[in-house]
């Protein structure tokens, strides 16, 4: 991350995607402590570890690592973890103020994927509990398959749970904003 | 995983058709060449593993067939990454080197040591096209749990990644099936020397 103004990356009806800078690590932290997404990303504990964590994130390659504001305001954070360049996918880590309210912002950061990079799938993992419930219904409404369950894969609080599996190809991506948005199509 | 050190921790476990034994100095050539083998094939994933480290819940250990004394197949596990608790399994019994039921074999005598050492799921990853190996875990377990959607580009293509989760009961209902089936019976598999009796 830099200390530079970061211009928008792609913008829509009041949305826009921003490259993250280190002046938005207050941002991301205290949405990691929003809701459910403590259960989605594995921040470490203190700011100066997830200040690196996130440092190595984007120094992976075809790294993504930005931030949503809606109206100026930022409503979300999101970011490539594992990618893997040979089978041409990425695993998605995004979290949001009111997932319920941010179809637009997670459509324009899988389709900023799918313009810049020839990834064939991008697919996000998290476990079925109560809390991500709204997380499940916002990646649907974006595209994303439930490709199935993991059995009792993550330990939370000492039980085990089922993790969800969702995917998003590139055929699935522009078929679904065809019908659904063609301001979005690739 | 240094295989200098030529101490073994863990020890030989021996069924009917195959012992395994734990990577060392003396079986790394085998290894080596096994694993050279192993590239050559798509199921594989196409890929020469990195030897890197041993795994969270147990070694890499060659997979040899008692009545040749060749080594025939490798099986290994580490924790599955963002995991914790996941023991990921691999089993490679080379088709041109071993027979029918030995991967299951190692497979048997293998997973048990994985729970012992802390593992609460055992996690199996199978390419679509692997159509023995689904069938195979179709006819002891299930459907797969889960179907990655072209996951895996192997020779050429783009193919479905399917996933299998088991827990320690479900693991032990399967090899409780399959020690049934072995020639003589339900004899339990045990390790080598555990039937010495401790000295006084």
């Amino acid at each position: 991350m830099t200390l530079a103004p970061a211009p928008p990356l792609l913008e829509l009806d009041g949305y826009s995607l921003q490259r993250m800078v280190t002046a938005d690590l207050p941002f991301v932290l205290d949405l990691h402590r929003t809701g459910a997404n403590r259960l989605l990303v594995d921040l470490p504990a203190s700011p100066e570890e997830s200040l690196a964590f996130l440092q190595r994130l984007e120094k992976q390659p075809w790294s993504v690592l930005v931030v949503a504001r809606s109206n100026g305001v930022p409503i979300g954070a999101a970011a490539t973890g594992l990618t893997n360049l040979v089978s041409l996918n990425t695993f998605l880590l995004a979290m949001f103020v009111d997932p319920g309210a941010a179809s637009i912002p997670l459509a324009l950061v899988t389709r900023h994927l799918f313009w810049n990079f020839p990834l064939e799938r991008v697919y996000v993992q998290f476990p079925l509990v109560d809390e991500t419930g709204p997380y499940g219904q916002l990646y649907e409404s974006v595209g994303f398959q439930r490709e199935g369950v993991m059995r009792k894969h993550q330990a939370i609080g000492g039980e085990r749970h089922d993790v969800i599996v969702l995917g998003l190809l590139r055929a699935d991506f522009d078929s679904w904003w065809a019908l659904k948005d063609p301001r979005l199509k690739l | 995983m240094s295989a200098a050190s030529g101490v073994d921790p863990f020890p030989s476990l021996r069924g009917t058709w195959v012992t395994l034994e734990a990577f060392s100095s003396a079986n790394s050539r085998e290894v080596d060449a096994l694993d050279a083998r192993r590239a050559l094939l798509p199921q594989m994933g196409g890929l020469r593993p990195a030897r890197t480290a041993t795994g969270r819940y147990g070694p890499l250990m060659l997979i040899r067939d008692n009545r040749s004394g060749s080594a025939v197949g490798t099986v290994e596990s580490d924790e599955m990454i963002g995991y914790p608790g996941v023991a990921v399994l691999i089993v490679f019994a080379d088709p041109e080197l071993s027979r029918p039921g030995y991967g299951m074999e190692a497979t048997a005598l293998y997973v048990p040591s994985l729970f012992e050492r802390g593992a609460e799921i055992l996690h199996l990853e199978v390419l679509s096209f692997n159509r023995e190996m689904i069938r195979i875990l179709g006819r002891r377990h299930r459907p797969p749990d889960v179907r990655m959607r072209r996951h895996a580009y192997v020779g050429g293509h783009f193919w479905d990644l399917l996933m299998y989760g088991f827990d320690r009961d479900e693991m032990e209902a399967i090899i409780g099936d399959y020690r049934r089936v072995l020639p003589g019976g339900s004899r339990r598999i045990a390790a080598l020397g555990s039937g010495r009796q401790p000295r006084p």
